[in-house]
């Protein structure tokens, strides 16, 4: 060995040793950060993680106060800090906080008073001392931990890259808040849902219920109008009883109105596709409405493209809905000049647009008015709806409808000079010259119908006796569902009127035991009317479904209670003329 | 990261210029945005740095002159008509920046001042930098290394050398982006984006004699152990030093300067040295560092074996405080004190050897300089004589 080997002996030595300091320290940054993360494992409440994250940094080295920042638009907020008063900082975002929040490298300053950002802080002074800013990744996107010390140049790059280093486990930190706040507004989102759909289900019964419960009285109202208007009246009490009709639809008008606008909102609302003819289907609606522009003094002008003709699959019904309400309106808010009404149909690939254009030289409105039309319960203001009347429902639920049909409705109107309203919906073009069956009745007084009748409530069981008279009906009455099956027998009735809402047992069931009897006995079924103020679709539908043949909503109309047992009832019937002596 | 070096023996600054920076350019790909540029006094032209910044725009330039000639990892380059080396750093997502400031009377302010212009450079103007490289006339380093800690704290490694000369005549000069400056304060910030890794060493063990300084002067040791300085300092190395009278012993010296311990690892001390240039003929002795009274110094021994093996060693530490393998290093700087490379001039080959073995197919600089400063134990910045003080990237 020669004399020169303690020399390297000591130099060895010497490196041994700092490379193992060195080493030391970097296994020391290791096990902090696999300490951090495994201080997370296990839980999930972000005040505790958060805690332990603060813990782990104050273990790693000095400092005085740790922020977390968080991007919040153009700024960085505080959302958690060793020293509860910072929560809730605002620093305005510079090219420092967004370089370090974004370039994934920590950067160290001697003296955080220092950081342009820290000029415009509210709600927190620098620290007058050296600082580490980490990126970290938050939630809203990339942010920052921060570290102050109260000492100038407390701090290294080196210090900045362990820092960057467990603000891994801040990131992680924050991301179990995270995972929990989504699970909480989740969870908060799930009740509000379950709150709205359970609300929105609560209404609808409220709303069927308020139906059947307005139908009943209404029908008692409308069907006795209508039957003593049949009668032998002096002209005076005949007026009146055809006011009193006309009352009763009006309110059925709006009272379909309510129901047609609850259904759009739960989405019950459903659109036929029944043939129809769109002229003929127009043309009753300008009858109706020339009448009344001409009652007004106003000129009624109406133009059908020939293209119009024709016959289409579509809800006949609605589209008479919509155009009703668009006339409706320009004769109701035009006092002098005229209504005007143009319908095209124009032939795409598959299907057909129809245009319903209704103009008139009424008050008109603004643009800002204009823009709340389709508001619900909006009209163009409050005195209009005070002067004129109405739900505000009826531009609404014409427009949802449109909607529903492929279409929409468009306006232009110019303050008192009146206003264009163009709906377009889409419908199928039917090929063939296949006409319509339409099944006018005629008169006829004496059918011989047996009819058993079920219904619990008695001014409804006397009204529809009194139709029943009409066409010399053979009745029997029962007064729930019970006493209908107790007088049912396959062969002995003709037709059945069935309630739906009955004590004892309703007429579903009713309905259902009858048609499994038939099948027992083999008996052909005998055509069940339900008879019902739950107007709504889905209540049709659980009527169809239980056996019933067809359904008729109350308010009973005579007429039409008429035309369809009419149509049910066995052999070749002939309609009565309607009208009767008390 | 890209870092590649250049160097030449043209007997022209201008010469000079092209082709380190034509060399450069090849393999970098572009201009680089910090050139780390050591060159002999004989290449201390303001041509030499105008026409590097021509021929590389955006360049920021930091270093000094360099004593006998550079070494790269081509070799040890020294001619009639000097030596320029240089390293180019490209490094477009890390931030560097270079700041000069005059040593007018306050060491400490302009310190201050260089690194402040550097940070401003590097767009980084109130951020504590990864690393400081700076190049300062021997005399004052202390004082330097004072004024860029008041500014950056002292937790950032500061590395660099003393600009030195070929005759210890003050013909030492300081690069800067703006040109070549005498006495002046030269400083570059670092922010890589890559891992580093500095190490600061002697080469050097205690032979076991010491004593305490009972008089001292700034850098000039008057008595040891209340007896004349000189005297104490000839009697530990046994004659061979002093025994012609007063007058320069800085060669003489080299085998047996003075060390003072900066720091201990795990129990082992680190020793700074001083090295003592010059006997006065009142006993004293000046040296190449401060000196405080009660500092103990020890007499330290090395020979030129292990000056040879030094560097490579310095080298192999800071790969591993780096926490690299030696194969992975990006390529690193090298500052090897003037003074023990004139003692063993004939054997730098193998320094460059060790230096390669140590730092395998990267490309390095390395400058010869009359002080040295570095890091002990990562970030404890210290200067000294007869030091090699190393940085490596990987």
């Amino acid at each position: 060995m020669s004399d020169l080997d303690p020399e390297q002996l000591r130099e060895a030595l010497t490196s041994a040793k700092q490379i193992e300091a060195a080493l030391r320290e970097r296994l020391r940054e290791q096990d902090l950060v696999l300490s951090g993360i495994e201080a997370l494992q296990g839980e999930d409440d972000p005040a505790v993680l958060q805690q332990r994250a603060f813990d782990l940094l104050s273990r790693s080295l000095l400092f005085h106060l740790a922020l977390v920042l968080e991007p919040d638009g153009e700024d960085f907020v505080c959302t958690a800090a060793t020293d509860p008063a910072a929560v809730g900082a605002r620093w305005r975002g510079g090219g420092f906080f967004n370089r370090v929040a974004h370039s994934g490298r920590a950067a160290v300053t001697p003296d955080n008073r220092r950081v342009p950002e820290w000029q415009d802080c509210q709600g927190l002074s620098p620290l007058p001392g050296g600082g580490i800013y980490a990126p970290i990744l938050a939630a809203t996107g990339p942010g920052l931990l921060v570290l102050c010390s109260h000492t100038a140049g407390a701090y290294g790059a080196k210090d900045g890259a362990l820092v960057s280093r467990l603000s891994l486990v801040v990131s992680q930190t924050l991301a179990a808040a995270q995972r929990r706040r989504l699970a909480e507004a989740a969870r908060a989102a799930d009740i509000a849902r379950q709150a709205a759909v359970e609300a929105s289900e609560a209404k609808s019964r409220f709303l069927a219920n308020m139906s059947h419960e307005i139908r009943t009285p209404l029908n008692g109202v409308t069907a006795v109008a209508d039957l003593l208007a049949m009668t032998e009246l002096a002209p005076r009490q005949h007026e009146m009883a055809q006011l009193i009709a006309q009352s009763g639809r009006m309110l059925e008008r709006l009272l379909n109105d309510v129901l047609d606008f609850a259904k759009i909102e739960a989405g019950y609302l459903e659109i036929e596709r029944e043939p129809f003819q769109l002229d003929e289907a127009v043309a009753a609606m300008i009858d109706l409405f020339a009448a009344r522009a001409d009652a007004k003094g106003l000129a009624f002008t109406s133009e059908i493209s020939p293209n119009a003709a024709g016959l289409f699959e579509g809800d006949s019904l609605r589209v008479r809905q919509i155009l009703a309400n668009l006339l409706s309106n320009a004769v109701k808010f035009t006092e002098a000049g005229e209504v005007r009404l143009e319908v095209m149909a124009d032939d795409e690939d598959e299907v057909t647009q129809v245009t319903l254009r209704v103009s008139d030289t009424g008050c008109g409105f603004t643009p800002e008015r204009g823009a709340r039309l389709f508001n619900r319960f909006e009209q163009g203001d409050d005195s209009i709806t005070r002067q004129y009347g109405g739900t505000g429902l009826g531009l609404t639920i014409s427009r949802s409808l449109a909607a529903l049909m492929g279409g929409t409705i468009t306006w232009r109107s110019t303050p008192g000079q009146g206003s264009t309203f163009e709906a377009t919906v889409r419908v199928r073009r039917l090929e063939g010259t296949e006409a319509l069956v339409e099944k006018t009745p005629a008169p006829d007084q004496d059918l011989g119908l047996r009819v058993l009748v079920v219904e619990d409530n008695p001014n409804n069981r006397r009204i529809v006796g009194m139709v029943l008279e009409l066409i010399a009906a053979e009745v029997t009455f029962a007064e729930n569902g019970q006493e209908g099956l107790d007088a049912f027998a396959p062969g002995r009735f003709d037709i059945i009127l069935m309630d739906l809402q009955m004590p004892v047992l309703d007429g579903l069931s009713a309905t259902r035991e009858i048609r499994a009897r038939e099948r027992v006995s083999q008996a052909p079924p005998v055509p069940i009317i339900a008879l019902s103020a739950n107007a709504m679709t889905h209540h049709v539908a659980e009527a169809l479904a239980a056996g019933a043949t067809a359904h008729v909503a109350k308010p009973i109309v005579p007429e039409r209670l008429i035309q369809t047992m009419i149509g049910l009832a066995p052999g070749d019937q002939e309609p009565p003329a309607l009208s009767m002596a008390i | 990261m890209k870092i590649a070096t250049a160097f030449s023996l043209a007997d022209c600054a201008e010469q000079a210029a092209f082709e380190t920076s034509r060399d450069l350019h090849r393999q970098l790909g572009g201009a680089p945005q910090l050139l780390v540029l050591y060159a002999t006094e004989h290449r201390a032209e303001a041509a030499l740095v105008a026409a590097l910044s021509a021929h590389l725009p955006g360049v920021q330039i930091v270093g000094g002159t360099s004593c006998g000639g550079v070494m790269t990892e081509q070799g040890f380059h020294s001619g009639p008509d000097g030596a320029v080396g240089a390293l180019g750093v490209i490094d477009r997502d890390g931030a560097y920046g270079v700041g000069a400031a005059p040593l007018v009377g306050d060491a400490e302010a302009a310190g201050a001042l260089a690194v402040e212009r550097a940070l401003a450079a590097a767009g980084r103007d109130f951020e504590i930098p990864n690393l400081v490289w700076c190049c300062q006339p021997p005399g004052c380093e202390e004082a330097v290394l004072a004024g860029v800690q008041s500014v950056i704290g002292a937790h950032t490694p500061i590395i660099g050398g003393s600009s030195a000369d070929e005759a210890i005549a003050g013909a030492w000069r300081q690069f800067a982006t703006e040109g070549v400056l005498e006495d002046h304060v030269v400083v570059a910030v670092l922010f890589p984006t890559v891992r580093h890794g500095a190490a600061f060493q002697s080469g050097y063990t205690p032979s076991g004699l010491s004593g305490v300084v009972t008089r001292a002067h700034d850098r000039q040791v008057l008595e040891i152990d209340h007896r004349p300085a000189g005297e104490v300092y000839g009697g530990w190395t046994e004659g061979a030093v002093g025994a012609e009278g007063a007058g320069p012993i800085l060669a003489m010296s080299t085998p047996t300067p003075l060390g003072r311990v900066a720091a201990e690892v795990q129990g082992v001390p680190m020793f700074v040295l001083s090295h003592p240039a010059l006997l006065g003929v009142g006993g004293d002795l000046s040296l190449f560092t401060d000196i405080s009274e009660g500092d103990v110094v020890h007499m330290m021994r090395g020979s030129p074996d292990s000056l040879v093996k030094r560097a490579g060693l310095v080298v192999d530490d800071a790969c591993a405080m780096g926490g690299w393998e030696a194969g992975d290093s990006l390529g690193g700087l090298v500052i090897y004190c003037g003074g023990c490379m004139l003692h063993v001039r004939d054997q730098m080959d193998e320094v460059v050897d060790q230096i390669r073995h140590a730092m395998p197919g990267a490309p390095f600089l390395g400058a010869f300089t009359f002080g040295e400063q570095g890091a002990i134990v990562d970030s404890c910045n210290r200067h000294g004589n007869l030091m090699v003080s190393a940085l490596a990237f990987g």
